[in-house]
């Protein structure tokens, strides 16, 4: 469960968070829109913790994140899978190496993580791009290669910013399937947007964000504005 | 924690040759600054070494006396010489003995001497300093003493050698401490850029729940092994040119100082011990210090 409580966050003078207060239910899909600079990238990044809110509380899975240490923030992270617009892999890795990271981070044993790495490429379906480098493959799979690395610790989150912002309309979709899919399974799956048609055809929950404040909060459908 | 150390050198092994432009550039920097500090530091090992050499040899002042001083005279002179700090002994040379050593030292020649009638030579102290500084000092006592004639003593040589050296040797560490300070700052310059090239990298490791330690780990592992690389490569190449240097020198450094170049293995183990340290300590501290700002995610 996410619960943000009277956020307000603000950067100098200018408020870009103002009294935001939401519950998300473990296993929603729920779609953030709003125009650009509206808030919804604040609003991620105080899910991840990258932030603290100067006014309310974050509480993630019963816990008041703000309160979190410096120490306790890596543990907490590796709950939460992040995909991002620009996709975010280490250059310097392969695909396979890049996703058995995020298994690393974690201290997995080697073996585990030689036999879980490729079921994560095969589950997105890029088990023969495995040696190569991000800049040897296209914008859509290195989106999967992301995507199996948000999943690759079994996250009860995912947090997805525009992640198909970079992506034409097939690829997009393709990647949204793999994300309902990863929802199927019970994941919670948070995803900031600008993609009117996806919204709408995916029909699940839609927060909308504009100057900072949620100005609806609607199951299914189309609440675009 | 070894598993960890591990982990943290395979992968500074795979990112040292993955990153090849950026670990060329810290390995030549680092290498070209440890060969210039490894010229001054020998250059410097071999002028103390020279100066101490000179001040063994001309450590000696000869005191002359009176023909009339009689040697229970001699002896009390000689005593109060040897209380100064400045000297380390005093030895009393009777004319006979002065004669000896002198015929000696005409070899074969010597057969000429025996047509003297009259040993010529007077009978001296020769005092032998403990601190080649206080020279002066002890020529002037020994010219206070009424059964004193003459004092001999290289002092102008030795002012001369005494002087150039100190000017050398505080000339050398003025150019060292320099050269560590350029150093560290080309180093410490390279090390950012490698970082600030790596800075999204390090954001998205975080992004992931690393640790800082587990970021830094493998960059601080990294930052080390080319350190040490490079200290390893310019010890090679001070050691064979030091070596061949001392061989070249030898003969003519033989005849103009009676003395060589400090042993190629002396040189080499103190360089050894500086590189390693200053390859090992610049690499961890450079990525270390241009980490720390950017691990704030």
């Amino acid at each position: 469960m996410i619960d943000f409580k009277n956020v307000t966050k603000a950067y100098d003078d200018k408020i870009v968070l103002e009294d935001a207060t939401l519950h998300i239910d473990d296993g929603e899909f729920v779609f953030i829109v709003g125009p650009t600079g509206a808030g919804k990238s604040t609003l991620i990044k105080l899910i991840s913790r990258e932030i603290e809110p100067d006014e309310g509380d974050i509480i993630v899975d019963g816990k008041v994140i703000d309160d979190l240490s410096n120490r306790e923030i890596p543990a907490f992270r590796r709950q939460i899978g992040m995909v991002f617009q620009d996709f975010r892999l280490l250059p310097n890795l392969t695909v396979y190496e890049n996703v058995a990271f995020a298994k690393e981070v974690v201290h997995s044993p080697r073996k585990t993580i030689k036999r879980i790495v490729p079921q994560l490429l095969a589950m997105v379906d890029i088990e023969d791009l495995a040696d190569k480098f991000p800049d040897q493959i296209s914008g859509g799979e290195q989106q999967r290669v992301a995507i199996a690395r948000a999943i690759a610790n079994n996250p009860k989150y995912i947090i997805a910013d525009e992640p198909t912002g970079n992506l034409d309309g097939e690829t997009a979709w393709a990647i949204m399937d793999l994300l309902a899919q990863i929802n199927r399974r019970g994941t919670t799956v948070v995803m900031v947007t600008h993609a009117a048609d996806i919204v709408e055809r995916m029909n699940r929950r839609v927060i909308t964000i504009q100057g900072g404040r949620i100005i609806s909060d609607v199951k299914g459908g189309n609440a675009y504005v | 924690m070894f598993s960890g150390l591990w982990y943290s050198l395979k992968k500074a092994v795979v990112q040292i040759f993955r990153n090849k432009g950026m670990s060329i550039a810290s390995l030549f920097s680092i290498t070209a600054m440890l060969l210039i500090l490894a010229l001054f530091f020998s250059f410097t090992v071999n002028v103390s070494f020279l100066t101490e050499q000179v001040k063994d040899e001309f450590n000696t002042i000869v005191m002359f006396l009176y023909d009339g001083v009689s040697t229970e005279d001699a002896y009390k002179i000689a005593s109060s010489i040897e209380s100064m700090n400045q000297v380390e002994s005093v030895k009393y040379v009777p004319k006979e003995k002065a004669m000896e050593e002198f015929k000696e030292s005409w070899g074969d020649n010597a057969y000429l001497l025996d047509g003297l009638t009259e040993n010529p030579l007077p009978n001296s102290l020769r005092v032998e300093l403990s601190d080649i500084q206080g020279g002066s000092l002890v020529a002037q006592v020994g010219y206070g003493f009424s059964g004193v004639e003459d004092v001999r003593f290289y002092r102008e040589e030795v002012d001369k050698v005494l002087k150039i050296s100190s000017v050398i040797q505080k000339s050398a560490l003025v150019v060292i401490v320099f050269l560590v300070i350029v150093s560290v700052m080309v180093v410490s310059n390279t090390v950012k850029l490698t970082v600030l090239a790596r800075q999204e990298e390090i954001e998205i490791m975080k992004y992931i729940g690393a640790t800082n330690w587990f970021v830094r780990g493998p960059m601080f592992v990294e930052g080390m092994l080319i350190g040490l690389i490079s200290a390893a490569i310019a010890l090679g190449i001070s050691a064979i040119l030091y070596i061949k240097l001392e061989a070249g020198l030898r003969t003519d450094m033989m005849t103009l100082f009676a003395t060589t170049l400090v042993d190629s293995k002396f040189v080499i183990k103190n360089l050894a011990w500086i590189f390693g340290a200053l390859g090992v300590s610049i690499g961890a501290c450079g990525s270390i210090i241009s980490m720390r700002r950017f691990l704030k995610v």
